[in-house]
């Protein structure tokens, strides 16, 4: 879940950027800072795209590791050696 | 005269020794198996003499001993007994006899005890 | 500059090529070879968006406002950002439940609501229709442009002529080729493949001319991007550099351009088609977030060099919006503005295809087919259904052309565009807390598009119906439009919204308030709270509920055929069965269910999932009741799986440390203990078993213990029951051994093993002692016994000695006396010889014997003592067999009972002796009518050195003597009592053998 914070993130950051009042701040040259953040914001959303793509790998199943402790420790625990 | 000596003992074999003894010396013997038969026989007659075991059927001799000597207190009395204490020796004196001796009894102190004890005046 | 013949043919050859290029697609796709399914391609569909106001329009906004026109590609960028978020969680959705349209998701999300669906639809076309003939109108007027001269004025005759009649006639062709491409055949489920990579081409081609054209412009008659903006910069049109207050597009402006642009790339019919319905794989949309845009932003680069190229080679801003046309055309390049046409057609064709089709599915499914569905028995009712989408294709391209030729010379192409964005827009509300707020109802979805719709209208269609004449400005209409409050241009008396501000701000706020308002009050039906789950928790829907109602399989295809015609329908069926491997007639009730569901679904495609819903009346999911319960379950099970882990845990610390502690203890007891399996193999052996048997735990491990001490009776280790044996050592050493079966049903005992020899030796000398104290009580009476015959002895003796032995009576008695002598001797000699037994050292061995012998033998110790001349002593001896005893033992054990009955009868009384066999054992009574035991004594009498004797004289010892003794040989011995009236002891031996 942590996946679609960091998009709304993004889109947040997006939004911001291209609304006053940021935009007044480059009001001497907007059609360059319009273009040029234009650019980098697909070049971010492509970058997190990419990452977001490599996450997902198997192997990193977590459920496994809480089950087996426990069954050890009950048939280590349990009484006198029936050998 | 003869003295008269009244023997109690429950053993017969003994008894019928100690009055044969007894008799060969010269005195008049009587016996009795029992403290009963004896208290009998001493309605009928008195003696100069008794003797009486200690361990009897029924009554004991010391019971014979201080009953009899209620009534007679000069009688004299010699005990004798195969169990010999303190308690009993000091028991029997106490009663009020004049000696007392164990068996085995020998004969020869046997006589000389019985004449001791005649020779003395009742007490 | 071509004539319009040759345009025609360039055109269709155009089209033609599209056809194509898409039929090769759908056919690798059939192969198994896909072209389509990448994202490549899934980008470059969705730049349908791009439509002629792209190619047209952008130019022509920025030459009149200048950056506004930005915010339609901006708007996407910042979307596409969202789109991992929000898209995949839509296409997952469509995907699972089938579904094929925007009115379809929306109204299916609100319980499969037809009405909704039907709002839906009404919205969308009245929103797309104008945007569609807006596309026309580009089409004819470009034509008319190319093959004109450059005045695009449309004043002569001809122009008036040819340019509607041309784009009628297009119109007309492009109708067919929608057809084509979505009206085959009736199951738009499937994927119009081909049509997609027709759109993905012709994106590349519009893609290509407007670069193609941007580069002539700003390379060509300029020198760069330089030239051209510090040209503009020093001209009148220098304003359109800038943004804000005082330019053409003031910041609130901006905003609310942006927003709608950002609900028109989720809305729009065309869009919802191409990136949700015809999306191949959830993965393309992580490519298509960032290419998309990239895309956009490429066509973007040469609008406002285009533009401002235009302004400064004389052009007014008037008929900016073909500046791409006419730049090319009027400045010698022929060619490039015939290629630039071509890129124009695309882009126009591409939106009307698609949105057509998109909107025709929503018409058939929402509103045709619903009235329809009651006669769905008429013969070759698919058919019809078909023919009946065909028209309304064609239908709504032509309404796009009535819009076209009527009203559209009023209104840019931006202009309108904007109309229908803001038209889309409406569906945002439904549409996205739809897909977050379960509690969204249908009631409240329909109050506030409603709503929304009726502001839209009044703000944004009335004023151009009113300027195109269509409406006139009289009465009601002239009442609320000139009105202060409801003045369409200035509602409710706010102005400084902007002009799209105003319309958008009041729409969208009545849309919000009523849709949250109403959704807040309404309960919703069991239908939208399942659906609602379905959507806002991407349910998949629990299958496998059983329903009652029973269908076949052949059912299910009747059912299929009536809507789908027999070839789907069979098809369809067959294909469930193949995946299933069984037969027709095979299906579980489980697997009919599921077919059910299939049908359903292939349904959906064809006819929408509401109707497929009504037909099959099914209901997949769980109720929001029940379902809570679930997850109530599912909380309570995972709290308490959590917590017995807990207490697993806390229980197996515990556990984990007791077994230390008691193995700790087992193994430093001082007795040996070791543990067998029911092989009696050792499996446990401790530190006292290594002392006692001077065997290593090592060495014992797993091997038999009969191996191991074998002087354990073999015996005792086959008993399934726990059993005590006491046993000697060749090393003469006495051990107790303990045997106990395991609880466990896998056998095995615990042996335990404890060296007695010492408290066995202190036994013994404590059984000597108490006999020498019994053999004490004896000495009295015994001493008499000796003494008397001893005495007569004596006596006869020194008689005998007296005598001469001459008279014949002196050899008689000699005779006599010897003969009694010698009984009395016999009688000393048996008293000794009894003593001599008794105080001789008894053994431990049990021999077979005769216990009223024993009875015998101890009276015959006994009756020497004094008291017991006063007793009476009877005895009552049954019969008895012999038993095996310590006879030694036993003696002591009678011998004590007597002397203390003696004892207890100091003046005499009565003592009887019983023995009598009692089943299988043997009971000895010593019954005696002595002074009796008190009640508070009584169950201390065996406690060994418990005596009620005064001091001195008793040990106490008597009684726990005999307790052990009896205990030992196996048997019991009571006591029953009355202070003042007698003491009875019983004794039971056992006769069968011990041990």
């Amino acid at each position: 879940m942590r996946n679609a914070e960091l998009w709304v993130f993004i889109f947040l950051l997006g939004l911001l950027g291209l609304n006053w009042p940021i935009i007044e701040i480059f009001h001497i040259d907007v059609i360059m800072y319009l273009f040029v953040f234009w650019l980098l914001f697909i070049g971010l959303v492509a970058y997190a795209a990419h990452k977001s793509g490599m996450d997902r790998k198997p192997g990193n199943t977590e459920a496994r590791k809480p089950g087996s402790p426990v069954k050890k420790e009950l048939t280590s625990a349990l009484p006198i050696s029936r050998a | 005269m003869a003295e008269k000596l009244l023997i109690v003992e429950d053993e017969d074999t003994l008894c019928e020794s100690l009055k044969r003894v007894f008799a060969k010396e010269g005195y008049e013997v009587d016996i009795a198996g029992s403290a009963e038969s004896a208290f009998g026989l001493l309605k009928e007659k008195t003696y100069d003499l008794i003797i009486t075991d200690i361990i009897l059927p029924g009554i004991s001799g010391i019971e014979l001993l201080t009953r009899y000597k209620e009534q007679n207190p000069g009688q004299k009395v010699v005990i004798m007994t195969a169990y010999a204490s303190l308690e009993t020796a000091v028991e029997a004196i106490k009663a009020g006899a004049c000696d007392f001796i164990v068996k085995p009894l020998m004969h020869d102190e046997m006589k000389r005890v019985v004449r001791k004890a005649l020779g003395k005046s009742g007490h | 500059m071509f004539a319009p013949y040759n345009l025609f043919i360039i055109v269709l050859c155009y089209l033609l090529l599209l056809f194509v290029v898409a039929y090769y697609a759908e056919r690798k796709e059939r192969s198994g070879k896909s072209i389509i399914n990448n994202p490549y391609i899934y980008s470059l569909s969705l730049a349908v968006y791009c439509s002629s106001w792209t190619f047209y329009g952008s130019v022509g906004k920025a030459a009149t406002s200048g950056l506004s026109f930005l915010t339609v590609y901006l708007g996407p960028t910042l979307m596409a950002a969202l789109w991992m978020v929000v898209l995949k969680k839509v296409v997952s959705i469509v995907k699972a439940n089938r579904i094929t349209t925007i009115s379809d998701f929306i109204g299916s999300r609100y319980g499969k609501s037809l009405s909704l669906s039907a709002l839906v639809t009404i919205v969308a076309v009245a929103g797309i229709i104008p945007y569609l003939g807006l596309q026309i109108k580009a089409i004819i007027s470009t034509f008319v442009i190319i093959s004109g001269d450059a005045s695009f004025h449309q004043t002569s005759f001809q122009k008036v002529f040819w340019g509607p009649a041309a784009g009628l006639f297009i119109t007309l062709i492009l109708g067919i080729f929608a057809i084509i491409f979505g009206a085959r055949r009736l199951d738009s489920s499937e994927r119009h493949g081909g049509l997609v990579f027709a759109i993905a081409f012709e994106s590349i081609v519009k893609l290509v001319a407007f670069l193609l054209v941007g580069i002539f412009v700003t390379f060509g008659l300029f020198k760069g991007f330089g030239d051209i903006f510090s040209k503009i910069k020093d001209s009148e049109y220098s304003v359109l550099l800038f943004l804000g207050p005082g330019t053409g597009t003031d910041y609130s402006e901006w905003l609310a351009l942006l927003f709608l642009s950002m609900m028109a790339i989720m809305f729009l019919p065309r869009q919802f088609q191409m990136a949700v319905v015809e999306n191949y794989d959830e993965a393309h949309i992580t490519k298509a977030a960032w290419l998309f845009p990239l895309y956009l932003f490429l066509i973007n680069i040469f609008v406002l060099p285009i533009a401002f190229g235009g302004l400064l080679l004389g052009g007014t801003a008037n008929g900016a919006d073909y500046l791409v046309l006419t730049l090319p055309l009027e400045h010698g390049a022929k060619y490039l503005s015939l290629f630039a046409f071509i890129g124009g057609f695309s882009a126009a064709t591409g939106m009307i295809i698609v949105e057509t089709l998109a909107l025709s599915t929503m018409v058939m499914n929402s509103i045709i087919m619903p009235s329809l569905i009651n006669f769905h028995e008429y013969p070759d009712f698919p058919t019809v259904v078909l023919n009946i989408k065909r028209i309304v294709i064609l239908g709504v391209v032509f309404l796009g052309y009535l819009f076209a030729v009527s009203i559209g010379e009023f209104y840019s192409l931006v202009d309108i565009g904007l109309k229908s964005f803001e038209a889309v827009s409406l569906f945002a509300p439904a549409f996205f807390l739809g897909l977050y707020w379960k509690k969204g109802a249908r009631a409240g979805a329909i109050a506030g598009l409603g709503a929304g719709f009726a502001i839209w209208f009044y703000t944004l269609i009335l004023p151009a119906l009113i300027k195109a004449g269509i409406v006139k400005e009289i009465g009601l209409v002239a009442l609320l439009t000139g009105s202060e409050m409801l003045n369409p241009h200035r509602l409710f008396g706010i102005e400084g919204l902007g002009k799209w501000g105003s319309s958008l701000f009041w729409s969208m706020l009545f849309n919000v308030v009523f849709y949250i308002g109403v959704s807040v009050f309404k309960k919703q039906s069991k239908e939208e709270e399942m659906q609602s789950l379905v959507f806002v928790e991407s349910y998949e829907g629990v299958k496998g509920l059983e329903h009652g109602g029973s269908y076949t399989a052949g059912d299910i295809e009747d059912i299929l055929t009536q809507y789908l015609g027999k070839v789907e329908a069979r098809e369809a069926i067959l294909n469930f069965l193949r995946r299933k491997g069984k037969g027709w007639a095979e299906l579980t009730h489980k697997e009919l269910f599921e077919l059910r569901n299939e049908a359903e679904a292939v349904l959906a495609g064809a006819i929408g999932i509401s109707m497929a819903a009504i037909i099959f009346e099914n209901k997949l999911v769980l109720t929001e009741r029940e379902r809570g319960e679930l997850s109530e379950s599912v909380k309570h099970i995972t709290e308490s799986l959590r917590f017995s882990r807990r207490e697993l845990a806390e229980a197996n610390r515990e556990l984990s440390y007791l077994k230390e502690f008691s193995e700790n203890i087992i193994e430093s007891a001082p007795i040996g203990i070791a543990t067998v399996d029911s092989l009696l193999r050792v499996n446990y052996w401790n530190k006292g078993m290594e002392l006692i048997s001077g065997i290593r735990k090592t060495e014992a491990f797993n091997t038999s213990i009969i191996l191991l001490l074998p002087w354990i009776p073999g015996s005792i280790l086959l008993r399934n029951e726990q059993c005590e044996a006491t046993f000697e050592t060749p090393g003469r050493l006495t051990f107790k051994i303990n045997i106990s079966p395991f609880k466990d049903p896998s056998g095995g005992y615990v042996v335990i093993l404890e060296d007695i020899t010492e408290k066995k030796k202190m036994e013994e000398q404590l059984l000597q002692a108490s006999k020498l104290a019994s053999i004490g009580k004896l000495t009295a009476g015994i001493s008499h016994e000796i003494g008397n015959p001893l005495a007569s002895i004596s006596s006869l003796v020194q008689e005998l000695n007296a005598l001469n032995m001459e008279s014949r009576e002196d050899r008689e008695f000699t005779g006599e006396s010897l003969k009694t002598i010698n009984s009395n001797i016999e009688r000393i000699a048996r008293i000794v010889r009894s003593l001599g037994d008794f105080a001789r050292v008894s053994s431990t061995e049990k021999k077979v014997s005769n216990i009223s012998e024993i009875l015998d033998r101890t009276v015959n110790l006994v009756k020497y003592d004094k008291r017991f001349k006063n007793v009476r002593f009877t005895t009552e001896i049954g019969d008895i067999p012999p038993v095996l005893v310590n006879p030694d033992q036993i003696q002591q054990v009678f011998l004590n009972l007597m002397l203390n009955a003696l004892d207890a009868m100091p003046n005499g009384g009565t003592f009887t002796i019983s023995m009598r066999r009692n089943g299988a054992s043997i009971e000895v009574i010593f019954s005696d009518t002595g002074a009796g035991i008190a009640e508070s004594v009584m169950d201390r009498i065996f406690d060994p050195f418990f005596t009620t004797k005064p001091l001195g004289k008793g040990t106490g010892l008597g009684l726990s003597i005999c307790y052990g003794i009896i205990k030992e040989h196996n048997g019991a011995i009571t006591v029953k009592s009355n202070k003042g009236e007698g003491t009875t002891f019983s004794i039971s031996l056992p006769v069968e053998h011990n041990g």
